[in-house]
Formats: structure tokens, C-alpha cells, sequence
């Protein structure tokens, strides 16, 4: 007999575990998109919204869901083409507006963009993603005004990770390096044990030639979830980008951006 | 990774998406947006009606008319295929150029609001000027010096399919350009000739009475050909006769046989760079003629 035997762990040793069989319903599939899309795993998040309609057609929260998911993938095309679909169904919901606001920003229809931006705003939409896509669209359009958005969208979800680092994801696709690895800065001392945050941090910081930062950010999210087909990409682009992406970096770096 | 089978997954981008999104990226980087064009046009309108005989038209509300500009041009852009080479072709080719040019001057009306037929008048000539500069002769050119171009040929049209040197060999027709030249009391014409390519370089071409040797292939004798005398064909030469369609003035017996001879030298023995085509015997159902 061990010697150990009559040691005391607690009720979870001495009782079998019992799992309940978790119930895949809309909900469940509605917390896996949402859990897939902060983990930067776009294509997952894809397939969860697509479950959740599955179960409740009329979820508007899951058609918006794809359409930004379609965009975080840069298929704006068909993001357009999935919004107006969902457009017939949901005519005047300001988040999947000001989704397709986003969409058509990014596709080069910049008044298109911007109606729809309005039309979001209009709909009483004080919402961070109808502030944030209207950054977006303002960024496109290389107003000014696009960062008094983005403080918005922050402000109307204080203590939240999760915004910084999608506006630090809109500043990256518009090559606003700068503002991009601060607000991906920002997501990191709200929550540092996201891997998709670091990673994020990581993109801004080879962006702006700073590789030292890189390869320490990305090793960070990389212990955080080894399994990340997303961070696994970026090591190899960083990899293979060798001389010349560390002198566009740097001169990124000189210029400001 | 296959998508799922469901009515709720959206459309996915197909391996063109890369591109089309390089081009929207493109698009949004280029300050279009805050072009302004005069007239109520916007970028695509503008480059649409330059570019579409009578598209203007639609723009500007009068579409009964556009479509009649529209389909006239489509038809006498027929006429001009077809007919390629004929007066009705050279016609319906001018009538294309008007048209397009009315769109033009409709266009610049728009914006400049000439007023008083004159001014109007003269903008319908400054436009018509413009698109045949700016479209439509540079298009015929590219399209005589690449796909077909029809040429006059002692008197006759022929439609040529231009071709590199290269691509010609001995028993083909072809269409020589010719340099003006002759001897005294003889003068050859710039122009074109039809002939089939005999020889080529380092034959060795034999006359004799009622016959020639091409090396030792004994032919035909062929008009004015010498009775007697060997050449050798130079390099990048062709050895051709007789000489359709060449313009000479004076006449060829009179001449010394010595001068007589090297005039058909001259023109029989021809450098491989001074072929231009090859006339073609069929265009659409027509039977063309080839000398």
C-alpha cells in the first residue's frame, strides 16, 4: 500500500468526476464564435455564427458576426454581399450598418461607406463596434476625425481588452503603425494572457522594425497557444521577411507612421 | 478546409480574391473620391462616356438618342470589318469617328456651354480632331501593323496579315514593300508588290531558254525572264518573280542588257526585311483576290 494512501486531496479525488454533457444549442455555438473570434481564429468563428443560425435564423447578432468576420478574413466582397442578405432581414440594425459601412470602406466605395456609417449612427446605435466601424471608415477616407471614433468606441466599453485590440487590428490594416502598436499596448495591460493580443502586439512591432519587441511578443503568444495556425503564419512571414522587412521597419519607423 | 453545408455560411472568396483585393486597395488609396468632375459626372461616368460612343447621352437623360448614336456605331463598326479595305469600310470608318466625336463634343458642351452655333461648331471640330488624334489613329495604325491592314497593289485591295521575315518560306505569297529606284528611262514607284517566293538564300538560280533551275530543280521559264545566267541568291535574300502590282515607268526591252539585267536583279533578288505580310484569301465569307 502507498504510503500516501490515507492523505486527504480534497472531494474531487475521492469522487469520479462527473461531466454534464454540455448542450450544443444557440447559445453554446454563440459563446464559441465569440470565444473564436477574440482568439483571432476567424475562420472558426465563421462556422460558429453559421451554427448559431442554424438554431435561430433570426439571431442578428451571429449574421453581423460573420459579416465581421468576413472582413477580419479580407473577403470585403463578400462581406458586402452577406451584409445586404442580411440587410433584407434586418434593415435598420445599427451593428450590421455599420458593418457593411466597413465592408464597402475597405472595398474603395468610400460614400457608400460613409451612408451607411451615418445610417448606423442614425439607428441610435451607440455602440463600440458602430464607433469603431466608423473609425474604420474615416480612416479609409483619411479624415481626422477617425480618432475622436476610435476614443469613443473606447469609452463606451472602459476596462474591455477586447476594443483596443480590434481598433489596433483597424489601424493595422490602414498602416497606422504607430497608433496600431498603442492600442494593442493598451489590450496587452488589460489582458496579457491572450495570445491574440500578443500576437497582435507582435505584428505592430515588426511593422514598425522593432524585431527585438517582435520575437519576444510573439514568443509570448506563442507559449499562450501553441496551436494558433494564426501566430504560426505570422512566425513564418517574420521569418521569411529577413533583411528587407527589417529596413521597412525601420524606415516606417523614421517616417513616423 | 471544405466548407461547411449550410444555408447559413456565406460565400467565400474564390483564389481570385487576392487580386481583387490588391485592386481595391488599390482603389481606395487613390484619391478618386475627392475628384469632383464638372457637370454632375462622376469618374465612371466620365471615363464610360468617353470611352462608348453615345453613353453621354445616357447621362445626360436624352436615352432615345444614345441608344440610336449606340447602335449606329455598332453597325457601321460591322461595315468597317467586313468590308475591310473597300470605300464602304473607309466610310463607315469616318462615320465611326463622327459619331464618337459628337459624344466627345456632347461631352465637352456640358462643361464649357459654348453657346451660339459657331462656338458650337468649332467645339464639334476641336472634339473631332481630338478623338481621331487621341483614338482613333493609333488604333488603326496598331491594328494595320499587328492584325490586317488593307494595302492597294497595282490597283487592286488586298487585305495583309502583317508577318515577320521569319515566318514566310519559299512557296509562299507574299507582299514586298519596294523602294523607288530604276535606271535611266525606267523609274520604279515606291510601293508593294505580290509575289511567290522561289529561292532562298544560297540557291543557285540557272536560266535557260523556256526553262530556269532553282539548284537543280528545273521550272517553267516565267515572263521577261533571262535566257541565259546564273545567280546566286545573297544572304537574307528571297529570290521572287514575276512582279505583280510593281509600278514601272518605261519600258523594260528598251533598256541595254546590261542596265536590264541589273534592274531585274534588283527587283528579283529581294532583302528578307522588305516583307510586310502575307495577303490573305479569305476575309469573313468574302473570296478576296490575291494577284
Amino acid at each position: 500500500m502507498s504510503r500516501f494512501h490515507n492523505l486527504e486531496f480534497g472531494e474531487q479525488s475521492e469522487q469520479p468526476s462527473e461531466q454534464k454533457p454540455v448542450l450544443k444549442d444557440e447559445a453554446y455555438y454563440l459563446g464559441e464564435a465569440q470565444a473564436a473570434f477574440e482568439a483571432g481564429r476567424f475562420e472558426h468563428g465563421l462556422r460558429a455564427y453559421a451554427k448559431v443560425l442554424e438554431f435561430n435564423p433570426a439571431n442578428a447578432i451571429a449574421w453581423t458576426g460573420q459579416v465581421r468576420m468576413l472582413i477580419e478574413l479580407g473577403e470585403f466582397r463578400e462581406a458586402k454581399l452577406w451584409a445586404d442578405k442580411a440587410l433584407e432581414t434586418f434593415p435598420s440594425d445599427p451593428e450590421l450598418l455599420a458593418a457593411k459601412a466597413v465592408a464597402l470602406a475597405r472595398s474603395g466605395d468610400l460614400s457608400g461607406a460613409m451612408a451607411f456609417s451615418d445610417a448606423a449612427i442614425e439607428e441610435r446605435g451607440n455602440t463600440p463596434y458602430v464607433w469603431l466601424a466608423r473609425g474604420d471608415v474615416l480612416l479609409a477616407r483619411k479624415e481626422k476625425r477617425a480618432a475622436s471614433c476610435f476614443e469613443r468606441a473606447l469609452a463606451l466599453a472602459p476596462g474591455q481588452w477586447f476594443w483596443p485590440w480590434l481598433a489596433s487590428r483597424v489601424h493595422f490594416y490602414y498602416e497606422q503603425f504607430a497608433s496600431a502598436l498603442r492600442l494593442a499596448q493598451q489590450a496587452v495591460e488589460l489582458e496579457s494572457l491572450r495570445a491574440s493580443v500578443w500576437l497582435q502586439l507582435g505584428r505592430c512591432q515588426f511593422a514598425l522594425g522593432l524585431v527585438g519587441g517582435a520575437n519576444h511578443s510573439l514568443a509570448q503568444a506563442e507559449q499562450l497557444d501553441p496551436t494558433s495556425k494564426e501566430l504560426a503564419r505570422e512566425l513564418v512571414h517574420i521569418k521569411s521577411a529577413g533583411l528587407r522587412g527589417r529596413l521597412r521597419g525601420w524606415w516606417r519607423k523614421l517616417q513616423g507612421t | 478546409m471544405r466548407p461547411p453545408k449550410s444555408a447559413y455560411y456565406p460565400p467565400r472568396a474564390r483564389w481570385y480574391g487576392r487580386f481583387l483585393s490588391s485592386g481595391q486597395s488599390l482603389v481606395r488609396r487613390l484619391p478618386l473620391e475627392h475628384l469632383r468632375l464638372p457637370g454632375g459626372f462622376n469618374l465612371r461616368q466620365f471615363l464610360l462616356a468617353l470611352a462608348v460612343p453615345g453613353y453621354v447621352f445616357f447621362v445626360l437623360g436624352r436615352a432615345r438618342f444614345g441608344q440610336i448614336v449606340l447602335g449606329a456605331y455598332g453597325f457601321w463598326f460591322l461595315v468597317a470589318l467586313v468590308w475591310l479595305g473597300s470605300s464602304l469600310a473607309n466610310l463607315a470608318f469616318g462615320l465611326m469617328v463622327a459619331l464618337h466625336a459628337m459624344s466627345w463634343a456632347s461631352l465637352l458642351e456640358v462643361w464649357l456651354q459654348p453657346g451660339g452655333w459657331q462656338r458650337r461648331l468649332l467645339l464639334a471640330l476641336f472634339a473631332a480632331l481630338l478623338v481621331a488624334t487621341i483614338v482613333y489613329l493609333p488604333a488603326q495604325r496598331y491594328i494595320q501593323s499587328h492584325l490586317v491592314a488593307p494595302l492597294r497593289v497595282g490597283g487592286a485591295t488586298l487585305l495583309v496579315a502583317p508577318t515577320r521575315e521569319l515566318s514566310v518560306r519559299p512557296g509562299a505569297t507574299a507582299i514586298f514593300r519596294v523602294d523607288a529606284g530604276g535606271a535611266p528611262g525606267l523609274r520604279i514607284r515606291q510601293g508593294f508588290m505580290v509575289a511567290e517566293i522561289l529561292g532562298q538564300s544560297g540557291d543557285r538560280i540557272r536560266f535557260r531558254k523556256g526553262h530556269y533551275y532553282v539548284n537543280e530543280q528545273i521550272r517553267m521559264a516565267l515572263p521577261q525572264m533571262p535566257a541565259d545566267g546564273e545567280w546566286v541568291v545573297p544572304e537574307n535574300h528571297w529570290f521572287i518573280w514575276p512582279f505583280s502590282g510593281i509600278g514601272i515607268q518605261g519600258n523594260l526591252s528598251a533598256l541595254d542588257p546590261i542596265t536590264a539585267h541589273a534592274t531585274l536583279r534588283g527587283l528579283a533578288l529581294v532583302p528578307k526585311s522588305a516583307v510586310i505580310g502575307r495577303p490573305l484569301r479569305w476575309w469573313f465569307w468574302r473570296k478576296l483576290y490575291v494577284p
